[in-house]
């Protein structure tokens, strides 16, 4: 009796097409992958990695309270008048004051919390992590770099996509043996299974991570989209960025001190995790925030404030900014895993890894067959 | 032609928001939460999806002047409209929630 196929099945033809989708889609990037993912796995511990490599920069009594930010900057500029200051970051992290120059070679200076005193001076992509992240983002290709990067993450998906429709059991009772890995199996075997049920496994957190890295990369297209799907006329970043305040002759710009209290006042139970000084007279004060929300890295919101009048230029605290809010919120958590704290980040590592062990045994796959289609090819030849 | 794509492009978008609910509930389960991250996984698939669609619109401008192959074009607005008229209701309801849920 003919049995009744189902959808999921694949034809012969059917089968064919995804799987010389999945091999060449995973050749073409899965060099880039590996590098990316690997790299991504250290990036998950970045911070953490930081101070362990730089201890020094981070070895201070943690007594007293902690110095202000206006304090703290006023002693970093007297410390070093020639730099021009771009702005300030203090992140749960690494609980240090974090300065980072306008101008190149865009440095970054470390001071102590407490006493306001620098612990280091340095440029932040010469550093071991610094290489690491600058390696994942752009393969070290100044410019073209970051887009191969994005491609092959959107190529990851497609890998994911072709891989679980392959790997999808044709029946639901061959749901187990395609779950399950057969240590006695011979290493060819061994290899194609584990292949096929990492890749299951992992498809989900692997699938999130590429789509985020591939909003993080294009995300100056994203964000004009999600201002269209938001039912609001499209915003480019360079127009979200590029604010400016109204220019009052002889008044002198806010304290950092009055520009927190004016924050704090204006949006309850945020805290201030950064500010970006205004660039010049007509330059705003851009304003980062954090207040207390479902996930562990809280809710992200950035404010552009005029710097003489206090007044919010932009502020994407809104609720009616949903997408603006999925995209401080949701992408870079999702893609570093910091949403769910430590299960998540280990989730988040373990997959990168996983990433790149797939395309080592996809290459074990391949290999053998490309060595006997060129074999057969040639006694066709002959 | 047309219709038989737009169906399938719809039966295709179900399927991936299904798959994006899993893959969202999957990873939102180890951070101790469930709602948000599946609904923002659900939200991103869907920008894709929107993003993708205005591409199969560029994707007009060459076909309208070479005529031949407009059965591909076909093939691909039909199931990219598909996916928009599948996710397009989601970024509706997020209009029209009072709340903020991202």
């Amino acid at each position: 009796m003919k049995q009744k196929s189902s959808s999921w099945n694949l034809a012969k033809h059917q089968r064919s097409w995804y799987s010389k989708w999945h091999t060449w889609a995973g050749i073409t990037a899965g060099f880039v992958l590996i590098i990316v993912s690997l790299t991504g796995a250290l990036l998950v511990f970045e911070a953490e990695l930081d101070k362990w490599l730089y201890s020094e920069l981070y070895d201070f009594e943690k007594t007293g309270n902690k110095l202000s930010y206006q304090e703290v900057t006023e002693k970093v500029k007297n410390d070093y008048p020639d730099l021009d200051l771009g702005g300030v970051f203090l992140r749960k992290e690494t609980d240090v004051y974090t300065f980072f120059s306008n101008k190149k070679p865009f440095y970054q200076i470390i001071a102590n919390p407490y006493t306001g005193n620098v612990t280091g001076k340095r440029v932040y992509k010469k550093t071991v992590m610094g290489f690491i992240r600058n390696l994942h983002r752009t393969l070290l290709i100044p410019g073209i770099g970051r887009y191969i990067v994005g491609i092959s993450s959107l190529v990851c998906v497609v890998l994911i996509v072709t891989g679980l429709k392959l790997w999808i059991p044709d029946k639901w009772n061959k749901l187990k043996h395609k779950l399950t890995l057969k240590w006695s199996s011979n290493k060819k075997r061994f290899n194609y299974d584990f292949h096929y049920i990492l890749g299951a496994y992992f498809s989900s957190f692997i699938t999130i991570i590429a789509a985020t890295g591939v909003m993080i990369t294009f995300s100056s297209i994203v964000l004009i989209f999600m201002f269209l799907l938001n039912l609001q006329s499209p915003k480019s970043l360079k127009s979200i960025f590029n604010q400016k305040s109204e220019y009052i002759e002889g008044k002198k710009p806010l304290s950092i001190d009055s520009l927190i209290a004016i924050v704090e006042r204006e949006i309850p139970e945020t805290s201030v995790t950064g500010i970006r000084f205004p660039s010049d007279s007509l330059g705003t004060y851009t304003v980062n925030t954090l207040s207390p929300y479902s996930t562990e890295t809280g809710d992200v919101s950035f404010i552009f404030v005029d710097q003489y009048s206090g007044k919010f230029i932009f502020n994407s605290h809104k609720k009616e900014l949903q997408l603006g809010k999925l995209y401080l919120n949701w992408v870079t958590p999702f893609h570093y895993g910091t949403f769910g704290g430590l299960p998540t980040r280990i989730t988040a590592l373990i997959s990168a890894l996983a990433t790149a062990t797939l395309f080592i045994t996809g290459f074990i796959i391949w290999i053998p067959r490309i060595r006997k289609r060129n074999k057969m090819k040639k006694n066709i030849t002959y | 032609m047309f219709i038989v794509q737009f169906k399938r492009g719809i039966k295709y978008g179900l399927i991936f928001m299904l798959f994006a609910f899993i893959m969202g509930f999957m990873y939102g389960i180890i951070g101790g939460q469930i709602l948000r991250p599946t609904a923002a996984f659900i939200t991103i698939i869907g920008i894709f999806a929107s993003i993708n669609f205005s591409f199969t619109m560029l994707a007009l401008v060459p076909f309208l002047i070479w005529k031949k192959k407009r059965r591909i074009l076909r093939k691909y607005i039909g199931i990219s409209l598909g996916f928009v008229v599948v996710y397009f209701p989601l970024f509706i309801l997020l209009k029209l929630i009072p709340m903020r849920i991202f």
